[in-house]
């Protein structure tokens, strides 16, 4: 009986482990400031000779805005949703139209985003986290995601976003342009309220990013839980993964609550 | 119903295990059942009283879990037993010991009476997994993780006292315990299992203040708890005896929301459903704690307020 029990326990200890790796594996994947907005951009469905390109959206931010990229240049914002392709970047499309030697690095510079073995894949890792730590000094901190406040170095003038690329955007519609601020009620009792600023937004995306594909036109008008932000919608398509961290939680829920009993 | 899934579950492992002593499982059962019902309502009644108004969830779960007879030998082996002085110790060894350094031995214990747990695992980006962070010397040099605070102006200089960290451990992995720095004296309330300290008491009588944040100017805003969990939680458990009592209050005193949600803890109410007592063992859940640093499991009754401590 004894050894039966205890063939038991081992498979249970060996299922066990195997669990907490995966468990941990996806748990603590996102917790690392230099890590924070990376995306793996692999195919798997096609037999690829190179290795995954980690694309670090901190590396970019600081330059360009968010519409630049995922309205004028096409890029989904699913991980691996666009389907680059080499001839489309040699077309002068997604990463092809700024690294064309002129904007930045040009396309023939492979090695600098497609790691030649596992260990260079390291070395690339261990070399842009050090950079990061090179940047993260001269941005204002912050204490999640990323841990620098983008938002606020825009507003300081430290970075200065491109909104525009010649040859591939359209001049910007100012008319159209919305600052209003969206006060919301949370569900639950007893949570600060929320303030929406649709003028921090626009600064980044413009309209087009969030409207009206997640979120309806009219005010009010999306039904919203928390719970579908920490899957990955609405809110959660840009925080949680790249805009500021959703642990960050008083930076929505941000208006004091005068009566707390009420 | 429930008692009906004991019946066959202890059938079951008669099938299995023929020698098994039948009569002994028999009247195990019968004392189970006998007086299982009438202290789980006692417990009720008089928690009610304590509680007015705070509703028990009834947890719907998603996976099988252990036999009784499976989970004791699981917590025999599991639960801490080891010196008080040593629990919370980690051991980290691969990356020193390929540079030919000695082995880092970090003590919680000596930490916690001064930070908190939040200032280590959210601000200075340590994981909560041992070798997951990956520190290297160049790091530390620069102020980054241990060298944060390790730079000869807040603790001692990581550039100079190198055996105070990496200290010699043998192939069984004993060493010699860290002296006893902690803050609090003889104030600090006691308890019998893990490292000794009940620190949330230790928290809440004042005999240690641990700061809570390295921004000494800025600290962070906190978010207040919604309404419903300002009282402690209690779930009810696949065992018909034994309830959960879980406080947001006395975790907060040490952590970040983020510590827990939505990683480890979905955010929904009553999301978490394939949660067992093995998967906690095992170290997930409560467990990527409350075995390794916070008390360890053998304090049942800090959870689980009808049962004893197995010490």
């Amino acid at each position: 009986m004894k050894r039966a029990a205890a063939k038991t326990f081992q498979t249970g200890v060996v299922f066990g482990l195997f669990i907490s790796l995966c468990g941990t594996g996806i748990a603590f994947a996102a917790v690392k400031s230099f890590e924070y907005g990376n995306v793996l951009m692999s195919q798997p469905e096609k037999d690829n000779t190179a290795l995954p390109v980690t694309f670090r959206h901190w590396s970019h931010r600081g330059k360009y805005t968010c519409r630049l990229c995922h309205v004028d240049l096409e890029f989904s914002q699913l991980a691996n949703g666009t389907g680059v392709m080499e001839e489309d970047n040699r077309n002068g499309m997604y990463c092809g139209a700024c690294h064309n030697g002129k904007e930045a690095f040009a396309l023939e510079a492979c090695t600098r985003c497609h790691p030649k073995d596992k260990q260079h894949e390291q070395e690339l890792a261990q070399q842009a986290k050090r950079e990061f730590q090179e940047l993260k000094k001269t941005l204002p901190p912050a204490t999640y995601g990323n841990k620098i406040d983008w938002m606020k170095a825009e507003e300081d003038g430290i970075i200065k976003p491109k909104d525009f690329l010649q040859g591939v955007s359209l001049r910007k519609s100012e008319k159209m342009v919305n600052s209003r601020e969206e006060p919301r009620t949370p569900a639950l009792p007893g949570l600060p309220n929320i303030i929406f600023s649709h003028a921090k937004h626009v600064v980044w995306n413009g309209c087009g990013m969030c409207h009206p594909d997640t979120f309806a036109l009219e005010s009010g008008k999306t039904p919203i839980t928390m719970k579908e932000i920490t899957e990955g919608k609405f809110c959660g398509r840009c925080h949680g993964n790249i805009a500021f961290a959703l642990n960050d939680c008083t930076r929505c829920h941000s208006k004091p609550v005068l009566n707390p009993g009420s | 119903m429930i008692a009906m899934r004991f019946l066959r579950q202890t059938h079951d492992m008669e099938k299995k295990h023929k020698p098994f002593h039948r009569f002994g499982l028999t009247a195990l059962l019968c004392l189970l059942l006998a007086g299982c019902g009438d202290n789980f309502d006692r417990f009720l009644t008089q928690k009610e009283l304590a509680e007015p108004g705070n509703p028990i969830f009834q947890k719907r779960y998603s996976t099988e879990s252990l036999s009784r007879s499976e989970l004791n030998l699981l917590l025999d082996m599991a639960l801490y037993k080891g010196p008080p002085e040593q629990y919370g110790d980690i051991v980290l060894r691969d990356r020193s010991e390929k540079h030919r350094m000695d082995p880092v031995v970090f003590s919680h214990r000596i930490h916690r009476s001064r930070y908190t747990c939040r200032v280590c695992h959210v601000e200075l980006e340590f994981t909560m997994k041992k070798g997951g962070t990956g520190i290297t010397r160049e790091e530390y040099l620069e102020g980054l993780y241990c060298g944060a605070c390790h730079n000869g102006d807040i603790a001692f200089s990581v550039k100079y006292s190198c055996n105070l960290c990496h200290v010699k451990v043998d192939k069984q992995g004993h060493y010699q315990a860290k002296k006893d720095a902690m803050l609090g004296g003889q104030n600090v309330p006691t308890q019998e299992y893990g490292d000794g300290i009940n620190w949330v008491e230790a928290i809440k009588s004042g005999a240690i203040s641990p700061r809570n944040s390295l921004n000494a100017e800025n600290p962070p805003e906190s978010m207040p708890l919604p309404q419903h969990l300002k009282m402690p939680l209690r779930w009810t458990t696949r065992s018909p005896r034994t309830l959960v009592v879980f406080s947001h209050e006395s975790h907060i005193l040490w952590l970040d929301c983020s510590n827990c949600h939505p990683d480890l803890f979905s955010i929904a109410q009553m999301g978490t459903v394939e949660f067992d007592k093995e998967k906690n063992l095992y170290g997930m859940y409560c467990g990527t704690c409350h075995m390794t640093v916070a008390f360890p499991m053998n304090g049942c009754n800090r959870c689980h307020p009808d049962q004893k401590n197995r010490l």
